[in-house]
């Protein structure tokens, strides 16, 4: 593969593996830090990626395992370190305007653990089969399945419930 | 075209639609013609086709791009080569050397085994702390822990970190190994000049501990002075209080 290809085919990645970050981390700057991170570790790679046969899941897979580790380390952050600090400072702000619609789904997918949101956007998104999520996530097709159409369900649930809360909020007011 | 879409509706609550049938869906919910039994879907899947459309903002690709433009992985490449092959010459000179000069004490050979084990550590370390990845520069950080003490160029390389890393967990890592250099005066005024700027309480926090370690009760005092926060959290101006 000449260098020229790859970089090509690395920066064509850009944008997808930017909003699958998003999906897992709920912030802008710091999932467009991730995939910098994700994108400069796959080109100190890409002698070895020369012959792998789906390249795209090694990102996938570098990206979800940047994030996941981002989420622990703020877990562990917010469990262990900051009751000792007096003022309530988080490591990671959520820093998307909670009005526009991208806030919007954050908000409806807010309780969906991070894994199955991502698994969600691959495939709502991004479009990926359930073979290539399982090679990303080592889920079987069928446990896939489940999970994207719980999302699927739980995200009309939602908006169903948010549009009767505001529909009530209209009729009051 | 209502009851394809309603079928095609239940089909991707079940999750079972494949990669052409969803985007389908997202074009008929985008298209404006809907029907007005299928209005309720609509919302959704209008936020996932935002979704979709969101691209990285613009800025924010500087980094990798820079990255490539500098050509600094093939810098990386040939210095990281000729490190190790540094390394390994060093290593195999002093086995031949061992073997063919006498030696009249075991313990001195291996004095000089443990020294070029050292070099190779040190050079590993500056060499990992200067590469663009966070994870790697904490890895040249564990490099630094395997050394028995900390030179004057890796000290220094330590407090540029210290002031310039954009990462806070390297910065956060690093502040215990620069105790680990023998000039004091260096590190404390080093230690000093950074507290002043630094941000994160953990960071602010982290440093007057390894002042307090390294300062007795009367130095202490007379840095007290020197020192001036910005924005302290209450822990942070308790530690500062009690020294």
């Amino acid at each position: 593969m000449v260098k020229d290809k790859f970089q090509i085919q690395l920066l064509g990645l850009e944008d997808k593996l930017y909003r699958m970050a998003l999906s897992i981390v709920f912030d802008k700057d710091l999932a467009s830090d991730m995939t910098q991170e994700a994108l400069m570790i796959l080109w100190e790679r890409r002698r070895k990626l020369r012959n792998t046969a789906n390249f795209e899941a090694y990102a996938v897979t570098v990206i979800k395992n940047l994030c996941l580790d981002v989420l622990r380390r703020e877990k562990f952050f917010e469990e262990n370190i900051l009751p000792q600090l007096s003022e309530s400072k988080k490591f990671y702000g959520v820093n998307y305007a909670k009005k526009d619609e991208i806030g919007l789904l954050f908000n409806l997918l807010e309780k969906v653990n991070a894994e199955h949101r991502l698994i969600f956007v691959m495939k709502t998104i991004e479009g990926y089969s359930y073979e290539e999520i399982s090679m990303v996530t080592k889920l079987k097709h069928d446990n896939l399945r489940k999970i994207v159409s719980r999302v699927r369900q739980g995200l009309r649930n939602s908006l169903k419930i948010l549009n009767n809360e505001k529909r009530n909020k209209d009729i009051a007011g | 075209m209502k009851k394809e879409i309603k079928i095609l509706l239940d089909k991707y609550y079940e999750g079972t639609t494949n990669h052409q049938e969803e985007p389908e869906l997202i074009d008929y919910f985008f298209s404006g013609r809907i029907e007005e039994e299928l209005f309720m879907h609509r919302e959704e899947f209008l936020l996932l086709g935002s979704f979709k459309n969101l691209t990285i903002p613009e800025g924010r690709t500087n980094r990798f791009n820079t990255y490539l433009n500098r050509n600094h992985f093939q810098k990386y490449a040939g210095k990281k080569f000729g490190q190790i092959a540094a390394s390994i010459i060093l290593i195999i000179s002093g086995y031949f050397a061992g073997n063919f000069f006498p030696i009249h004490d075991s313990s001195s050979a291996l004095n000089e085994l443990k020294e070029n084990l050292e070099t190779v550590h040190e050079n590993t370390a500056l060499l990992l702390l200067n590469q663009p990845l966070a994870n790697e520069r904490l890895q040249g950080i564990e490099y630094i822990g395997k050394l028995e003490a900390v030179n004057a160029e890796l000290a220094k390389t330590l407090l540029v970190s210290l002031n310039n890393d954009s990462n806070e967990n390297v910065r956060l890592a690093l502040i215990p190994y620069l105790l680990k250099h023998e000039d004091k005066d260096l590190i404390k005024n080093g230690l000093i000049k950074s507290i002043n700027h630094q941000e994160s309480p953990l960071i602010q926090l982290e440093i007057l501990n390894a002042l307090i370690y390294l300062l007795d009760r009367n130095e202490l005092k007379n840095i007290h002075a020197e020192i001036h926060l910005k924005s302290p959290n209450e822990l942070v101006n308790k530690t500062l209080k009690s020294i």
